[in-house]
Protein backbone atom coordinates (compact mmCIF):
# COMPACT_ATOMS: atom_id res chain seq x y z
CA UNK A 1 0.00 0.00 0.00
CA UNK A 2 3.41 2.56 0.48
CA UNK A 3 3.85 2.11 -3.32
CA UNK A 4 0.41 2.69 -4.01
CA UNK A 5 0.58 6.29 -1.87
CA UNK A 6 3.78 7.22 -3.22
CA UNK A 7 2.22 7.00 -6.70
CA UNK A 8 -0.87 9.52 -5.66
CA UNK A 9 1.33 11.72 -4.20
CA UNK A 10 3.41 12.04 -7.02
CA UNK A 11 0.00 12.57 -9.36
CA UNK A 12 -1.06 14.93 -6.53
CA UNK A 13 2.28 16.88 -6.37
CA UNK A 14 1.62 17.69 -10.69
CA UNK A 15 -1.82 18.77 -10.14
CA UNK A 16 -3.53 22.33 -9.23
CA UNK A 17 -3.83 23.35 -5.34
CA UNK A 18 -7.59 23.45 -5.80
CA UNK A 19 -7.89 19.79 -7.37
CA UNK A 20 -4.97 17.76 -5.17
CA UNK A 21 -7.52 16.59 -2.51
CA UNK A 22 -10.70 15.15 -4.83
CA UNK A 23 -8.20 13.89 -7.28
CA UNK A 24 -5.84 11.92 -5.29
CA UNK A 25 -8.72 10.63 -3.40
CA UNK A 26 -10.71 9.25 -6.61
CA UNK A 27 -7.59 8.32 -7.54
CA UNK A 28 -7.23 5.90 -4.98
CA UNK A 29 -10.73 4.28 -4.63
CA UNK A 30 -10.28 3.36 -8.57
CA UNK A 31 -6.67 1.81 -7.74
CA UNK A 32 -7.69 0.12 -4.81
CA UNK A 33 -10.87 -1.49 -6.77
CA UNK A 34 -8.18 -2.63 -9.13
CA UNK A 35 -6.22 -3.98 -6.42
CA UNK A 36 -9.26 -5.89 -5.13
CA UNK A 37 -9.96 -7.07 -8.65
CA UNK A 38 -6.54 -8.32 -9.34
CA UNK A 39 -6.66 -9.94 -5.51
CA UNK A 40 -9.43 -12.02 -6.24
CA UNK A 41 -8.08 -13.12 -9.81
CA UNK A 42 -4.84 -14.45 -8.17
CA UNK A 43 -6.33 -16.50 -5.06
CA UNK A 44 -8.66 -17.79 -8.33
CA UNK A 45 -4.85 -18.99 -9.46
CA UNK A 46 -4.18 -19.98 -5.57
CA UNK A 47 -1.56 -16.91 -5.60
CA UNK A 48 -1.43 -14.02 -3.67
CA UNK A 49 -1.07 -10.22 -4.63
CA UNK A 50 2.74 -9.20 -4.19
CA UNK A 51 4.71 -5.99 -4.76
CA UNK A 52 5.96 -7.13 -8.43
CA UNK A 53 2.23 -7.40 -9.20
CA UNK A 54 1.45 -3.47 -8.03
CA UNK A 55 4.18 -2.28 -9.60
CA UNK A 56 2.75 -3.66 -12.55
CA UNK A 57 -0.90 -2.11 -11.98
CA UNK A 58 0.65 1.27 -11.42
CA UNK A 59 2.81 1.09 -14.60
CA UNK A 60 -0.36 0.81 -16.77
CA UNK A 61 -1.78 3.48 -15.42
CA UNK A 62 0.91 5.72 -16.43
CA UNK A 63 3.65 7.42 -15.05
CA UNK A 64 2.27 10.56 -12.78
CA UNK A 65 3.16 13.35 -14.88
CA UNK A 66 1.07 11.50 -17.48
CA UNK A 67 -1.68 10.78 -15.22
CA UNK A 68 -2.04 13.92 -14.20
CA UNK A 69 -1.90 15.65 -17.20
CA UNK A 70 -4.75 13.54 -18.61
CA UNK A 71 -6.68 14.95 -15.32
CA UNK A 72 -5.81 18.51 -15.30
CA UNK A 73 -4.80 19.27 -19.13
CA UNK A 74 -2.41 22.24 -19.49
CA UNK A 75 -4.22 25.55 -20.88
CA UNK A 76 -2.31 27.14 -23.32
CA UNK A 77 -0.60 30.97 -21.91
CA UNK A 78 -1.83 32.30 -25.32
CA UNK A 79 -5.06 30.71 -26.76
CA UNK A 80 -4.98 30.07 -30.44
CA UNK A 81 -7.96 32.58 -31.00
CA UNK A 82 -5.71 35.84 -30.32
CA UNK A 83 -2.12 34.29 -31.26
CA UNK A 84 -2.39 35.94 -35.10
CA UNK A 85 -3.52 39.61 -33.33
CA UNK A 86 -0.75 38.81 -30.28
CA UNK A 87 2.03 38.41 -33.37
CA UNK A 88 1.10 41.15 -35.11
CA UNK A 89 0.75 43.22 -31.74
CA UNK A 90 4.11 42.07 -30.80
CA UNK A 91 5.75 42.83 -34.12
CA UNK A 92 4.20 46.71 -33.95
CA UNK A 93 5.22 47.08 -30.82
CA UNK A 94 9.11 46.34 -31.23
CA UNK A 95 9.10 48.15 -34.25
CA UNK A 96 7.94 51.36 -32.58
CA UNK A 97 10.63 49.90 -29.82
CA UNK A 98 13.65 49.75 -32.28
CA UNK A 99 12.58 53.12 -33.81
CA UNK A 100 12.58 54.89 -30.69
CA UNK A 101 15.66 53.28 -29.55
CA UNK A 102 17.13 54.54 -32.64
CA UNK A 103 16.45 57.91 -32.43
CA UNK A 104 17.47 57.76 -29.21
CA UNK A 105 20.70 56.72 -30.16
CA UNK A 106 21.73 58.34 -32.95
CA UNK A 107 21.60 61.84 -31.05
CA UNK A 108 23.42 60.73 -28.99
CA UNK A 109 26.44 59.68 -31.37
CA UNK A 110 25.57 62.55 -32.92
CA UNK A 111 26.40 64.83 -30.10
CA UNK A 112 29.51 62.61 -29.72
CA UNK A 113 30.75 63.10 -33.33
CA UNK A 114 31.61 59.90 -33.65
CA UNK A 115 32.51 58.04 -36.91
CA UNK A 116 32.16 54.74 -35.31
CA UNK A 117 29.16 52.68 -36.88
CA UNK A 118 29.88 49.77 -35.44
CA UNK A 119 29.32 51.33 -31.85
CA UNK A 120 25.98 53.16 -33.14
CA UNK A 121 24.25 49.57 -33.98
CA UNK A 122 25.78 48.17 -30.97
CA UNK A 123 24.34 51.46 -28.90
CA UNK A 124 20.95 50.28 -30.74
CA UNK A 125 20.52 46.81 -29.87
CA UNK A 126 21.25 47.76 -26.39
CA UNK A 127 18.99 50.42 -25.59
CA UNK A 128 16.09 48.13 -27.92
CA UNK A 129 16.91 44.48 -25.95
CA UNK A 130 16.39 46.73 -22.59
CA UNK A 131 13.22 47.98 -24.14
CA UNK A 132 11.88 45.21 -25.87
CA UNK A 133 12.14 42.88 -23.14
CA UNK A 134 9.61 45.13 -20.81
CA UNK A 135 6.98 45.19 -24.05
CA UNK A 136 7.32 42.01 -24.04
CA UNK A 137 6.19 41.01 -21.46
CA UNK A 138 3.84 43.32 -21.11
CA UNK A 139 1.80 42.33 -24.05
CA UNK A 140 2.10 39.03 -24.00
CA UNK A 141 0.52 39.06 -19.92
CA UNK A 142 -1.91 41.15 -21.24
CA UNK A 143 -2.42 38.66 -24.09
CA UNK A 144 -2.62 35.63 -21.27
CA UNK A 145 -4.89 37.40 -19.17
CA UNK A 146 -7.34 37.81 -21.96
CA UNK A 147 -7.03 34.26 -23.16
CA UNK A 148 -7.84 33.41 -19.27
CA UNK A 149 -10.55 35.33 -19.37
CA UNK A 150 -12.01 34.67 -23.00
CA UNK A 151 -11.73 30.62 -23.24
CA UNK A 152 -14.42 30.10 -25.42
CA UNK A 153 -14.41 31.08 -29.76
CA UNK A 154 -15.95 34.42 -29.77
CA UNK A 155 -15.01 34.83 -33.02
CA UNK A 156 -17.68 32.93 -35.00
CA UNK A 157 -20.26 35.89 -35.65
CA UNK A 158 -16.96 37.46 -37.11
CA UNK A 159 -16.32 34.52 -39.43
CA UNK A 160 -19.41 35.93 -41.76
CA UNK A 161 -18.95 39.11 -42.36
CA UNK A 162 -15.81 39.13 -44.63
CA UNK A 163 -16.41 39.40 -48.22
CA UNK A 164 -14.02 37.49 -50.85
CA UNK A 165 -14.19 40.66 -52.96
CA UNK A 166 -12.05 42.62 -50.51
CA UNK A 167 -9.14 39.70 -51.21
CA UNK A 168 -6.34 40.57 -53.64
CA UNK A 169 -6.17 38.63 -57.12
CA UNK A 170 -4.65 35.38 -57.11
CA UNK A 171 -1.82 36.25 -59.29
CA UNK A 172 -0.62 39.77 -57.84
CA UNK A 173 1.50 37.69 -55.35
CA UNK A 174 3.02 41.21 -54.36
CA UNK A 175 -0.18 42.07 -52.89
CA UNK A 176 0.48 41.15 -49.63
CA UNK A 177 3.22 43.36 -47.91
CA UNK A 178 6.37 42.16 -45.67
CA UNK A 179 6.55 43.25 -42.21
CA UNK A 180 10.02 42.95 -42.89
CA UNK A 181 9.86 45.49 -45.81
CA UNK A 182 7.88 48.24 -44.10
CA UNK A 183 9.76 47.43 -40.89
CA UNK A 184 13.34 48.44 -43.34
CA UNK A 185 11.72 51.33 -44.84
CA UNK A 186 10.38 52.95 -41.29
CA UNK A 187 13.73 52.59 -40.32
CA UNK A 188 15.45 54.27 -42.76
CA UNK A 189 12.73 57.29 -42.92
CA UNK A 190 13.44 57.79 -38.74
CA UNK A 191 17.47 57.45 -39.20
CA UNK A 192 17.36 60.11 -41.71
CA UNK A 193 14.77 62.44 -39.87
CA UNK A 194 17.74 62.10 -37.13
CA UNK A 195 20.45 62.96 -39.32
CA UNK A 196 18.77 65.77 -40.89
CA UNK A 197 17.02 67.41 -37.78
CA UNK A 198 18.73 66.16 -34.19
CA UNK A 199 21.39 69.03 -35.01
CA UNK A 200 19.34 71.62 -35.47
CA UNK A 201 16.98 71.08 -31.97
CA UNK A 202 17.87 72.45 -28.61
CA UNK A 203 19.48 68.69 -27.42
CA UNK A 204 21.65 68.96 -30.45
CA UNK A 205 24.22 71.21 -31.97
CA UNK A 206 24.48 72.38 -35.62
CA UNK A 207 28.37 72.14 -36.07
CA UNK A 208 27.68 68.33 -35.19
CA UNK A 209 25.76 67.86 -38.71
CA UNK A 210 27.32 65.66 -41.46
CA UNK A 211 25.61 67.95 -43.69
CA UNK A 212 26.64 70.94 -45.69
CA UNK A 213 24.43 74.21 -45.08
CA UNK A 214 23.57 73.90 -48.74
CA UNK A 215 22.68 70.07 -48.48
CA UNK A 216 20.99 70.72 -45.38
CA UNK A 217 18.44 73.24 -46.72
CA UNK A 218 17.28 70.99 -49.27
CA UNK A 219 16.94 68.09 -47.04
CA UNK A 220 14.98 70.02 -44.64
CA UNK A 221 12.39 71.01 -47.69
CA UNK A 222 12.73 67.57 -48.55
CA UNK A 223 11.62 66.11 -44.76
CA UNK A 224 8.34 66.52 -46.07
CA UNK A 225 8.49 63.51 -48.15
CA UNK A 226 10.27 61.48 -45.49
CA UNK A 227 7.65 62.43 -43.11
CA UNK A 228 4.93 60.94 -45.95
CA UNK A 229 7.39 57.76 -46.09
CA UNK A 230 6.94 57.31 -42.42
CA UNK A 231 3.09 57.61 -42.61
CA UNK A 232 3.69 54.94 -45.72
CA UNK A 233 5.21 52.68 -43.76
CA UNK A 234 3.12 52.88 -40.76
CA UNK A 235 0.11 52.37 -42.90
CA UNK A 236 1.92 49.38 -44.19
CA UNK A 237 2.30 48.05 -40.79
CA UNK A 238 -1.67 48.16 -39.88
CA UNK A 239 -2.79 47.11 -43.30
CA UNK A 240 -0.21 44.71 -44.85
CA UNK A 241 -2.06 44.73 -48.29
CA UNK A 242 -1.39 47.31 -51.20
CA UNK A 243 -4.04 49.06 -52.59
CA UNK A 244 -4.13 51.97 -55.03
CA UNK A 245 -4.22 54.82 -52.29
CA UNK A 246 -1.09 53.00 -51.24
CA UNK A 247 0.72 52.71 -54.33
CA UNK A 248 -0.08 55.99 -55.44
CA UNK A 249 1.75 57.73 -52.04
CA UNK A 250 4.18 55.42 -52.36
CA UNK A 251 5.33 56.28 -56.08
CA UNK A 252 5.38 60.07 -54.86
CA UNK A 253 7.57 58.91 -52.20
CA UNK A 254 9.84 57.22 -54.10
CA UNK A 255 10.18 59.82 -57.12
CA UNK A 256 11.06 62.56 -54.56
CA UNK A 257 13.73 60.34 -52.77
CA UNK A 258 15.45 59.27 -56.48
CA UNK A 259 15.12 63.03 -57.70
CA UNK A 260 16.51 64.50 -54.33
CA UNK A 261 19.16 61.82 -54.17
CA UNK A 262 20.26 62.11 -57.68
CA UNK A 263 20.30 66.16 -57.70
CA UNK A 264 22.32 65.76 -54.28
CA UNK A 265 25.02 63.29 -56.09
CA UNK A 266 25.42 65.54 -59.13
CA UNK A 267 24.76 69.08 -57.90
CA UNK A 268 25.60 70.30 -54.57
CA UNK A 269 28.01 68.79 -52.09
CA UNK A 270 26.46 67.00 -49.94
CA UNK A 271 28.96 65.99 -46.66
CA UNK A 272 30.40 68.38 -44.19
CA UNK A 273 34.24 67.19 -44.90
CA UNK A 274 35.39 68.73 -41.80
CA UNK A 275 32.86 66.39 -39.31
CA UNK A 276 34.71 63.54 -40.51
CA UNK A 277 38.26 61.93 -39.29
CA UNK A 278 38.97 59.90 -42.00
CA UNK A 279 41.68 62.65 -43.29
CA UNK A 280 44.73 59.53 -42.71
CA UNK A 281 42.84 57.00 -44.94
CA UNK A 282 41.48 59.30 -47.93
CA UNK A 283 41.63 63.03 -49.22
CA UNK A 284 38.43 65.26 -49.12
CA UNK A 285 37.58 65.10 -52.87
CA UNK A 286 38.04 61.41 -53.15
CA UNK A 287 35.95 61.30 -50.18
CA UNK A 288 33.12 63.66 -51.53
CA UNK A 289 33.82 61.92 -54.87
CA UNK A 290 32.77 58.00 -53.89
CA UNK A 291 30.44 59.36 -52.14
CA UNK A 292 28.25 60.90 -54.78
CA UNK A 293 28.95 57.79 -56.95
CA UNK A 294 27.51 55.49 -53.88
CA UNK A 295 24.07 58.41 -53.75
CA UNK A 296 23.56 57.98 -57.27
CA UNK A 297 23.54 53.91 -56.62
CA UNK A 298 21.05 54.58 -53.63
CA UNK A 299 18.88 56.60 -56.32
CA UNK A 300 18.17 54.03 -58.42
CA UNK A 301 16.22 52.25 -55.53
CA UNK A 302 13.67 54.53 -54.71
CA UNK A 303 13.61 54.90 -58.77
CA UNK A 304 13.21 51.42 -59.22
CA UNK A 305 10.22 51.23 -57.06
CA UNK A 306 8.10 53.94 -57.78
CA UNK A 307 8.50 52.22 -61.84
CA UNK A 308 7.52 48.99 -60.08
CA UNK A 309 4.27 50.71 -57.96
CA UNK A 310 3.37 52.38 -61.19
CA UNK A 311 3.20 49.49 -63.11
CA UNK A 312 1.45 47.81 -59.96
CA UNK A 313 -1.15 50.59 -60.09
CA UNK A 314 -1.60 49.50 -63.59
CA UNK A 315 -2.40 45.73 -63.13
CA UNK A 316 -4.70 46.79 -59.95
CA UNK A 317 -6.98 49.06 -62.33
CA UNK A 318 -6.95 46.52 -65.50
CA UNK A 319 -7.97 43.36 -62.32
CA UNK A 320 -11.24 46.02 -61.00
CA UNK A 321 -12.06 46.92 -64.45
CA UNK B 1 6.60 3.08 -37.37
CA UNK B 2 3.95 1.89 -40.15
CA UNK B 3 1.70 1.82 -37.28
CA UNK B 4 2.02 5.02 -36.18
CA UNK B 5 -0.49 6.94 -38.58
CA UNK B 6 -2.83 4.11 -37.83
CA UNK B 7 -2.59 5.10 -33.97
CA UNK B 8 -3.04 8.41 -34.20
CA UNK B 9 -6.17 8.37 -36.34
CA UNK B 10 -7.61 5.42 -34.78
CA UNK B 11 -7.48 7.40 -31.55
CA UNK B 12 -9.11 10.54 -33.16
CA UNK B 13 -11.85 8.35 -34.36
CA UNK B 14 -11.96 6.50 -30.63
CA UNK B 15 -12.08 10.03 -28.99
CA UNK B 16 -15.69 11.16 -29.76
CA UNK B 17 -17.04 7.35 -29.90
CA UNK B 18 -15.74 7.10 -26.20
CA UNK B 19 -17.42 9.72 -24.94
CA UNK B 20 -20.72 8.39 -26.88
CA UNK B 21 -20.40 5.15 -24.93
CA UNK B 22 -19.40 6.66 -21.45
CA UNK B 23 -22.88 8.66 -21.50
CA UNK B 24 -24.52 5.92 -22.51
CA UNK B 25 -23.26 3.55 -19.98
CA UNK B 26 -23.72 5.90 -17.29
CA UNK B 27 -27.92 5.75 -17.42
CA UNK B 28 -27.34 3.64 -14.34
CA UNK B 29 -24.84 4.76 -11.72
CA UNK B 30 -21.19 2.98 -12.15
CA UNK B 31 -17.94 4.08 -10.52
CA UNK B 32 -14.61 4.17 -11.97
CA UNK B 33 -13.72 0.33 -12.02
CA UNK B 34 -17.75 -0.45 -12.64
CA UNK B 35 -17.54 1.28 -15.73
CA UNK B 36 -14.68 0.36 -17.16
CA UNK B 37 -15.50 -3.65 -16.52
CA UNK B 38 -19.18 -2.36 -18.13
CA UNK B 39 -17.27 -1.10 -21.11
CA UNK B 40 -14.81 -3.83 -21.74
CA UNK B 41 -18.13 -6.32 -21.38
CA UNK B 42 -19.78 -4.34 -23.83
CA UNK B 43 -16.48 -4.65 -26.35
CA UNK B 44 -15.13 -0.97 -25.40
CA UNK B 45 -11.60 -1.46 -24.79
CA UNK B 46 -10.38 1.75 -22.78
CA UNK B 47 -7.82 2.21 -20.57
CA UNK B 48 -8.17 3.44 -16.71
CA UNK B 49 -5.56 6.73 -17.36
CA UNK B 50 -8.30 7.87 -20.36
CA UNK B 51 -11.48 6.48 -18.67
CA UNK B 52 -11.18 8.42 -15.02
CA UNK B 53 -10.14 11.93 -16.39
CA UNK B 54 -12.65 11.20 -19.05
CA UNK B 55 -15.61 10.70 -16.41
CA UNK B 56 -14.21 13.80 -14.39
CA UNK B 57 -14.59 16.41 -17.23
CA UNK B 58 -18.12 15.22 -18.70
CA UNK B 59 -19.22 15.74 -14.82
CA UNK B 60 -17.43 19.05 -15.00
CA UNK B 61 -19.25 20.26 -17.89
CA UNK B 62 -22.42 19.15 -15.81
CA UNK B 63 -23.15 16.39 -18.03
CA UNK B 64 -22.76 13.83 -14.96
CA UNK B 65 -24.08 13.81 -11.36
CA UNK B 66 -21.22 12.42 -9.06
CA UNK B 67 -21.84 11.34 -5.24
CA UNK B 68 -19.59 9.74 -3.03
CA UNK B 69 -20.88 6.34 -1.46
CA UNK B 70 -19.99 3.70 0.76
CA UNK B 71 -19.87 0.35 -0.71
CA UNK B 72 -17.88 -3.08 0.53
CA UNK B 73 -16.01 -1.12 3.18
CA UNK B 74 -14.92 1.42 0.76
CA UNK B 75 -15.64 5.15 -0.33
CA UNK B 76 -16.61 5.15 -4.26
CA UNK B 77 -17.20 7.97 -6.06
CA UNK B 78 -20.64 7.27 -8.28
CA UNK B 79 -21.34 8.58 -11.77
CA UNK B 80 -24.64 9.15 -13.70
CA UNK B 81 -25.91 11.02 -16.11
CA UNK B 82 -27.61 14.84 -15.91
CA UNK B 83 -30.48 15.84 -17.15
CA UNK B 84 -28.47 17.90 -19.54
CA UNK B 85 -26.00 14.45 -20.07
CA UNK B 86 -29.59 12.95 -20.75
CA UNK B 87 -30.33 15.63 -23.42
CA UNK B 88 -27.36 15.54 -24.83
CA UNK B 89 -26.87 11.86 -25.11
CA UNK B 90 -30.42 11.75 -27.00
CA UNK B 91 -28.71 14.57 -29.61
CA UNK B 92 -25.14 12.91 -29.67
CA UNK B 93 -27.21 9.40 -30.77
CA UNK B 94 -29.47 10.72 -33.90
CA UNK B 95 -25.82 12.19 -35.16
CA UNK B 96 -24.24 8.66 -34.64
CA UNK B 97 -27.49 6.65 -36.18
CA UNK B 98 -27.05 9.64 -39.21
CA UNK B 99 -23.47 9.43 -39.37
CA UNK B 100 -23.38 5.65 -39.16
CA UNK B 101 -26.13 4.90 -41.73
CA UNK B 102 -24.45 7.47 -44.23
CA UNK B 103 -20.76 6.16 -43.84
CA UNK B 104 -21.55 2.04 -43.64
CA UNK B 105 -22.53 2.10 -47.34
CA UNK B 106 -19.04 3.92 -48.15
CA UNK B 107 -17.09 1.95 -46.45
CA UNK B 108 -19.08 -1.60 -47.85
CA UNK B 109 -18.41 0.46 -51.35
CA UNK B 110 -14.79 0.59 -50.69
CA UNK B 111 -14.39 -2.63 -49.83
CA UNK B 112 -16.35 -4.42 -52.62
CA UNK B 113 -14.09 -2.54 -54.74
CA UNK B 114 -11.25 -3.52 -53.28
Amino acid sequence: MELINRYIAAVQRELPDNKREDIGRELHANIMDQVDALSEQKAEQGAELNEADLIELLKELGHPRHVALQFSPPKAFISGQHKALYLHTLSVALIIMFMLALIQTTGRWLDAQSTNFIALVFAVGGRFFDQALLVFTAITLIFAAISAQQPANKSGANQKKWNPRTLPAAEQKWSTISLQDSFTDLGSYVFLLVLIWYPMSPFGSLENSLFTEQALNILKVFSLFIVLGVGLSVWQLFTRLWSKPMLTLSVVVNVAFCAVFAWLALFVPVLESSSFAWSAFIDSESFQKSFRITLLIIALFPGYEAMRDSLRIRQLRSSTG
Amino acid sequence: MATDPFDKLRLELRRGVLVLAVLASLRKPHYGYSLRKQLQQAGVDIDEGTLYPLIRRLADQGLLHSEWQQGDGRERRYYQLSELGSELLEKLSAEWATLNSAIAPLLQTTVQED
